[in-house]
């Protein structure tokens, strides 16, 4: 550069630089931010179709659907926009990620929809993609809980080590980075 | 050279703000040839790379609002469909 510019100048060159390269990197981060959420906010759209979907095919009156799954379901639909009821989901969820009990509690719920399975397989699929649907909406819709969960499921994944490095080694050679001519030991 | 300037160009292709970058870097020094002001030529190139990234975060930003808009949307939706819901039941 000293051949291109006045060494006289050299300092001011590097003080806008440098500054320059300051602002672009906080801005880069912001914008980093911005699009995480960009593309969590599309997430809870598409889940929020899915939810609305299943739900209209949920008639009020429908004989098989239990008092209790009914009143499952309404309490779902009430607590789904109220963003202190995500906060406190997003703690029980990390909470259960963080020490799960060893004994597995039968939830009531779930063996009324095994039982509505049985006989009526549409509407338990039905039930099933509102309340799948509710909890990735509950996870992703307000930044809060969604920056919990995802912290907690990155540590989770950290603290997991061999599974991780196991998934990887599962997906050698397996062709899944073929498109990607830079990944590092890439195979043919 | 030629196998340098192909994989500066495929370095290069999908990142305009690193494009601009070293567009202001080459920029800088012609400026300074042509006798222009020293912290002119150099503030005016990365005041210009500044605005790029300014307006590339308020178009993420916009990005968001209409994402925001779209989710309000689903749950006016949501509500609608709800309420007919107990409508039927009553």
């Amino acid at each position: 550069m000293s051949f291109l510019i006045n060494m006289d100048s050299f300092p001011i060159f590097a003080i806008s630089l440098l500054s320059t390269l300051l602002v672009v990197m906080l801005l880069a981060t912001y914008r980093r931010r911005l699009q995480m959420r960009e593309h969590e906010l599309a997430a809870v759209a598409v889940a929020y179709e899915s939810y609305n979907d299943a739900l209209s095919r949920l008639d009020g009156d429908e004989p098989y659907l239990s008092e209790n799954l009914q009143g499952f379901i309404d309490y779902l639909s009430d607590s789904l926009q109220n963003e202190e009821f995500a906060e406190q989901f997003a703690d029980r969820f990390c909470m259960s990620i963080k020490k799960p009990s060893a004994a597995k509690k039968t939830s009531g719920i779930a063996e009324e929809l095994d039982a509505l399975r049985k006989l009526q397989p549409q509407l338990a699929d039905n039930v099933e993609t509102v309340v799948r649907n509710a909890v990735a909406i509950l996870m992703l819709r307000w930044k809060g809980p969604a920056q919990k969960i995802r912290r907690v499921l990155i540590e989770t994944m950290l603290s997991e080590r061999d599974l991780s490095v196991d998934v990887l080694k599962s997906m050698r050679g397996n062709g899944w980075n073929k498109h990607d001519d830079g990944a590092m030991g890439a195979t043919a | 050279m030629e196998a340098a300037l192909t994989f500066c160009i495929k370095a290069l292709k999908e990142h305009p703000e690193k494009l601009l970058l070293l567009a202001c870097l080459i920029v800088i020094p012609i400026l300074y040839k042509l006798g222009i002001n020293q912290w002119l030529s150099c503030l005016a190139p990365f005041g210009m790379y500044i605005t790029f990234s300014v307006v590339q975060v308020s178009n993420n930003m916009h990005h968001v609002r209409m994402g925001e808009v779209e989710v309000s949307r689903l749950e006016a939706e949501a509500r609608s469909i709800n309420r007919k819901r107990r409508s039927k039941r009553k």
